[in-house]
């Protein structure tokens, strides 16, 4: 791998993120590479046993969204979603 | 440590927070000791900076020795500092961080407020628990001494130390149901409590009118003062020995030594921004709501700038001040930027700007509500901090700070069970559980997280024993266990967690508040890491296990195994009291995990499953890994398990459709 190092399994190179695992282009280095990602939302519980449904504490919805890079199927990032907000743009190298 | 704050405001400490500006507005009358010698020899410089650490350790040390408090004892609630005449940093202490860089804030506003009148003199030791000021909130009282040589200022030494309780409606001074700060214990902004070596008995008598513990709170007033008194004699000690230039040119060193070490550093990061956040949960008992935490750090060449734009505006109980946020973040730059400085963390903080935006829940105006910060928002930034911190680091091209990149810490919001009532000896007490100092570290990006291994900013609480707490309080414990699958899967695994059960035992009733968050939302999982598990509150009413215990003489060791009606107590609640027929349970978040789970080396798996940190079940279904029946890895059909869920998450995933974030 050459370039800049984003993530575990993403890099920055030729104004490119791609997968550092497959090489798969998630998208332009200027943009949110979740955007080019496959984007599955699970409830909480899917991402870990012990966790009880939000509702019981809370009218907002809050579910478990999982990155996957669609060339390779690494999961490259997870976050949790409120109320359906957009994914973060977490990272900006540049 | 530059504070871009907008121009129209008064940054005083009063309504907005303090934010000192570049140059100090001190009164002539208070001269500082700025002569520094221009070389140190090396072998003097080692053997002055470890003296220098000795006296901040000893400092602590003493605190400790003469504290009567178990907050103090085990959860180590407080943390000694060194600064320089200004107020600048020197040793940071290897207690609970946090505390001091609020500490800091007090000193200079102390300078800037105190010097003229009533002045600042040999002698003198100051005290304030103002979270305007620089306290972290009002259980948090900071106690100042200055240390002169031939008349001039020389350099301070300050500790922080939490409470029993000062007052106010609610006993321990977390509040629940404050609306504002009026609800709250009261702030004293830095008075004399010391005149040049003599107690101010009316400053003394006014501290500690107000607590439910004034006997209790006196001592510790004493372990404070006498912490100060000892590290000053110390100091003067050092300087009638080395030479007071040696000794200044000492300190100077070690901050530029620092600043040295973390721009070389900063120098192996490309320039970027990263963000994270996660949500408090119910500003006030009733309230369903969730409000945004968000933390953005910026790395521009050799700065770092630090911003809370995204979270939400202050609200209910849910607030902190600048200054508690400040020390959250600056935590962490010291665990995984400074680590060997030996928390010199000036030289991190001549670098760092914080871009803030007033009446936001983590840089709260008076009169907003704050008793509850150090629970929710600042420790929830720190992790935060953490995490956004870890995301740069990655990008580093030095492998040394990639080591240090790391998943969400456990107990991002801690789960305040405070109790208040009357004692098996017929006494009053009023206090609050330290059992979940016990939490979770983060996994690394080469190792798991240590089950219940604490905090990475908190290098010394420790879990408090249950027969200790046992006679400090009226209750017994049912079970104190680590939770299986309760750190977040990865690559590499999240510390898990743990979970108590208590029996009031030998008193009538326990009142009970909670203060928390992070019951419905967990903290994030990082690089493709699973979140963690969440903090819980269950109250089992008519458990009656007494009637369970007798016929069997077992100890029930798991809620699967209490009857009764269970009530999941909110975040913040301030009725609930339990009775001996009741069992009230409380479990605390671990940490999340690092990494897709599916890269995890099949037989960490299996050694998980072995020794009860993963359950089976959970290993296939998250980690892909089959177990044969011996425990072994069963390699054929482990590989086949993780090819179907690798092509699960393809089938399964959609490319987004919705709106981008800043549209």
């Amino acid at each position: 791998m050459s370039g800049i190092r984003l993530t575990e399994y993403l890099h920055a190179i030729d104004g490119e993120i791609r997968c550092s695992r497959c090489d798969h282009v998630l998208g332009p280095a200027d943009r949110n590479f979740k955007l080019g990602a496959l984007v599955r939302e699970l409830p909480l519980s899917e991402g870990n046993p012990t966790l009880r449904d939000p509702a019981i504490y809370t009218d907002s919805t809050v579910v478990l969204r999982q990155f996957i890079c669609p060339g390779c199927g690494t999961m490259l990032e997870t976050e949790i979603a409120v109320d359906g907000a957009p994914p973060q743009w977490d990272i900006r190298v540049g | 440590m530059a504070t871009q704050a907008q121009p129209d405001i008064s940054w005083d400490g009063i309504d907005y927070p303090y934010v000192p500006p570049a140059q100090l507005r001190i009164h002539e009358s208070l001269e500082l000791q700025t002569d520094a010698d221009a070389h140190v020899d090396p072998i003097t410089h080692e053997v002055l900076r470890h003296a220098l650490w000795n006296v901040n350790t000893e400092h602590g040390n003493t605190i400790m020795k003469i504290s009567g408090s178990p907050i103090c004892a085990y959860g180590h609630d407080f943390n000694p500092s060194i600064l320089d005449e200004n107020g600048d940093f020197v040793f940071f202490g290897p207690f609970l961080q946090y505390l001091s860089a609020a500490a800091g804030a007090a000193v200079k506003w102390t300078l800037e407020n105190r010097s003229e009148n009533p002045g600042i003199e040999d002698g003198d030791i100051f005290l304030t628990n103002d979270p305007w000021v620089g306290s972290t909130h009002q259980s948090d009282v900071a106690v100042m001494a200055p240390v002169f040589w031939e008349g001039k200022l020389f350099c301070w030494v300050v500790n922080t130390l939490h409470q029993w309780d000062l007052g106010g409606t609610a006993p321990g001074g977390f509040n629940p149901i404050a609306q504002d700060i009026y609800w709250e214990t009261p702030c004293i902004p830095p008075v004399k409590i010391v005149e040049r070596g003599r107690m101010r008995r009316d400053i003394e008598e006014y501290y500690l009118r107000s607590s439910r513990v004034p006997q209790l709170v006196a001592l510790d007033l004493r372990a404070e003062i006498t912490g100060c008194t000892i590290a000053r004699e110390r100091i003067v000690g050092l300087i009638e020995r080395y030479g007071v230039g040696t000794v200044k040119a000492t300190m100077r060193k070690l901050q530029d030594d620092s600043e040295g070490a973390f721009v070389r550093r900063l120098a192996s990061i490309p320039d970027g921004t990263w963000t994270e956040e996660s949500w408090l949960e119910v500003s006030l008992p009733g309230d369903r709501g969730i409000y945004r935490n968000r933390v953005t750090l910026t790395k521009k060449g050799d700065r770092l700038i630090f911003s809370n734009e995204g979270s939400a505006p202050q609200e209910g109980t849910l607030n902190g001040v600048l200054a508690a946020w400040k020390g959250a973040v600056v935590s962490m730059l010291a665990s995984q930027m400074l680590y060997d400085q030996m928390f010199v963390i000036e030289g991190a903080l001549r670098h760092c700007d914080f871009d803030v935006e007033p009446g936001l829940i983590n840089c709260a105006t008076r009169p907003a509500a704050v008793s509850g910060a150090p629970a929710l928002i600042l420790i929830q930034s720190i992790g935060l901090g953490g995490l956004v911190i870890s995301k740069m680091l990655s990008t580093s091209t030095d492998e040394a700070m990639r080591s240090e990149v790391q998943s969400c810490m456990g107990v991002l919001c801690y789960p305040i069970v405070a109790i208040q009532g009357v004692d098996q000896r017929g006494a009053g007490y009023s206090s609050f559980l330290l059992d979940p100092v016990g939490s979770a570290l983060p996994a690394l990006s080469w190792r798991d997280g240590q089950d219940t291994g604490g905090w990475p900013w908190d290098l010394q609480s420790t879990m408090p024993n249950v027969e200790d707490n046992e006679l400090f309080y009226p209750f017994l414990y049912l079970w104190r266990k680590e939770l299986p699958d309760s750190g977040g899967a990865g690559k590499f695994r999240g510390g898990n967690s743990a979970e108590l059960a208590l029996v009031p035992h030998k008193t009538d009733v326990i009142n009970l508040f909670t203060i928390t968050s992070e019951l419905a939302v967990p903290g994030p999982g990082l690089f493709g890491g699973y979140p963690s598990s969440t903090n819980k509150y269950a109250l089992y009413k008519g458990a009656k296990v007494q009637e369970q215990i007798a016929p069997s003489g077992r100890m029930p060791t798991d809620p699967s195994e209490l009857g009764g009606e269970v009530d999941w107590v909110p975040a913040k609640s301030f009725d609930r009291a339990p009775t001996p027929d009741d069992v009230f349970v409380c479990a605390w978040a671990a940490a999340s995990g690092y990494g897709d789970p599916l890269d995890r080396e099949p037989q960490r798996v299996a050694d998980d499953v072995a020794a009860g940190r993963v359950t089976a079940a959970w290993g296939e279904q998250a980690y892909g890994v089959v177990l044969a029946g011996d425990g072994s890895v069963d390699t054929t059909a482990t590989k086949a398990r993780r090819e179907a869920l690798r092509q699960a998450r393809l089938d399964e995933g959609t490319p987004w459709d919705g709106p981008e974030e800043g549209q």
